[in-house]
C-alpha cells in the first residue's frame, strides 16, 4: 500500500500543470480536471469582473468630469509643493486634491477585483479571499463535501451576463464559498456540479471494486 | 515549442489577459483625469541674487492691472513698492516747482476777476 501511495504522488509531481481562465470557451476547449487528471493538472480560475464594478465605475467617470470642471473653475484646489532640488533648480508638484476622488473609485474597484480568485480542479473548489488584503481566507471544499451549488442573480447582473455562485458544505448550514460578480454563473454551476457528480461516481466506484480508496483519501482526493 | 515558451515569457505573454489590460486602461484614464484637472510636475531653475526671474516660471497674475502697469513703466513700480524702496517711501512727499508756481497764477488770476467783478457792482450802483 505504501508503494501503491509513493508511486500516485511520484505521477502527480510529474504531470504539467496548466492554469486557465476559467471562461465557458477554455472549459469546452480544455475539457474537466477530473477527466484529464492522469494527462494534466488543470485548473480553472475564475475572478470577479470589471462589469461587476459597474457602479464604481460609473462614479469613477462622474466624479473624473467633476474634477476637471471645479479644478478649472476654482484653481485654488490645485496645490503646489515642493518636491526636491536639484544642482540647477526645484522641481514642483501641481496636485489637484479633487482627483482624489475618482481615485478612491478607481482604488476601490481594484481592491474588490483583485483581492479574490476562486480555484476549481480535480479535488475541489478553492477561494482565495483578500489577496491584496492584510487577511487571506483560503476555504477549500472537496466534490464530494459540496452540499450544492447555487447561483444568484440581480437583474441587472442578468442583463450583464455575471451574478454570485454561492457553494455550501455539507459541514455547516451556511455558504462556505461565495464566488462574487463572476462572469457566467449559471455554466460556472453546471460545471461543479457536473465535477461533483464525477467525482461521487469515481468515489463509488473505487469503493465497489475494493479499489484505492484509502490511497484516495491520503492524497486528499 | 521550448522558443515560444521563453518568448512568451520574455514578453510577459501571460499578463496580458482583459481584466490586466482594462486595468492599465482605467489607470491611464485617472493620470489623464489628473493632467486635466491641474496635476502636472514644474522645474524652477534657482534664482541668482540680483537676477531676474527666468521666463520659465512667471508666478501668476494676483492684479492683472497692476502687473500691466508694472510691464509698461517697471521704474514707477519699483518706486511704489515700500518694501522694495523703503526711503522713498519713508521720505515726504516733495513737491514739484512747477506745480508750484501754476497754483500761485491761478490765485493771483482768481484775485483779479474777484476785483474785477467788484469794481462793476460799484459803477453800477
Amino acid at each position: 500500500m505504501e508503494s501503491a501511495l509513493g508511486q500516485s504522488q511520484n505521477s502527480i509531481a510529474e504531470l504539467p500543470i496548466l492554469n486557465l481562465p476559467g471562461t465557458p470557451a477554455n472549459i469546452a476547449r480544455f475539457g474537466s480536471p477530473s477527466d484529464r487528471r492522469s494527462e494534466v493538472t488543470l485548473r480553472y480560475y475564475f475572478y470577479p469582473t470589471w462589469r461587476s464594478q459597474l457602479s464604481s465605475l460609473i462614479w469613477f467617470v462622474l466624479t473624473g468630469f467633476a474634477a476637471v470642471l471645479i479644478s478649472d473653475a476654482v484653481p485654488e484646489i490645485v496645490i503646489k509643493g515642493e518636491l526636491f532640488k536639484t544642482g540647477g533648480g526645484t522641481w514642483y508638484l501641481h496636485l489637484p486634491l479633487l482627483a482624489f476622488v475618482p481615485g478612491f473609485f478607481l482604488g476601490k474597484m481594484f481592491l474588490r477585483i483583485f483581492d479574490s480568485q476562486y480555484i476549481v480542479d480535480a479535488r475541489g473548489v478553492e477561494a482565495q479571499i483578500g489577496l491584496v488584503s492584510l487577511r487571506l481566507r483560503q476555504p477549500r471544499l472537496r466534490f464530494e463535501d459540496i452540499r450544492g451549488v447555487e447561483p444568484g442573480q440581480t437583474i441587472w447582473q442578468r442583463l450583464l451576463g455575471i451574478g454570485d455562485v454561492a457553494i455550501g458544505s455539507a459541514m455547516t448550514d451556511g455558504v462556505e464559498i461565495l464566488m462574487k460578480g463572476v462572469s457566467s454563473p449559471r455554466e460556472i454551476q453546471l460545471f461543479i456540479s457536473g465535477e461533483m457528480e464525477k467525482r461521487v461516481r469515481s468515489l463509488t466506484q473505487s469503493g465497489t471494486s475494493g479499489g484505492n480508496t484509502y490511497v484516495a483519501a491520503v492524497r486528499g482526493d | 515549442m521550448k522558443a515560444g515558451k521563453v518568448v512568451n515569457f520574455l514578453l510577459l505573454g501571460d499578463a496580458f489577459t482583459s481584466r490586466n489590460i482594462t486595468s492599465i486602461g482605467l489607470v491611464i484614464i485617472f493620470f489623464f483625469i489628473f493632467y486635466l484637472a491641474g496635476g502636472k510636475v514644474t522645474w524652477r531653475p534657482q534664482i541668482q541674487n540680483g537676477a531676474s526671474l527666468s521666463p520659465v516660471y512667471t508666478e501668476p497674475a494676483s492684479n492683472p492691472v497692476v502687473k500691466s502697469a508694472e510691464r509698461f513703466s517697471p521704474e514707477i513700480s519699483v518706486a511704489q513698492d515700500p518694501v522694495v524702496s523703503p526711503e522713498i517711501a519713508t521720505e515726504p512727499t516733495a513737491v514739484d516747482p512747477s506745480v508750484e508756481m501754476e497754483s500761485e497764477k491761478m490765485r493771483n488770476l482768481r484775485d483779479r476777476l474777484q476785483n474785477l467783478g467788484a469794481k462793476r457792482s460799484g459803477e453800477g450802483g
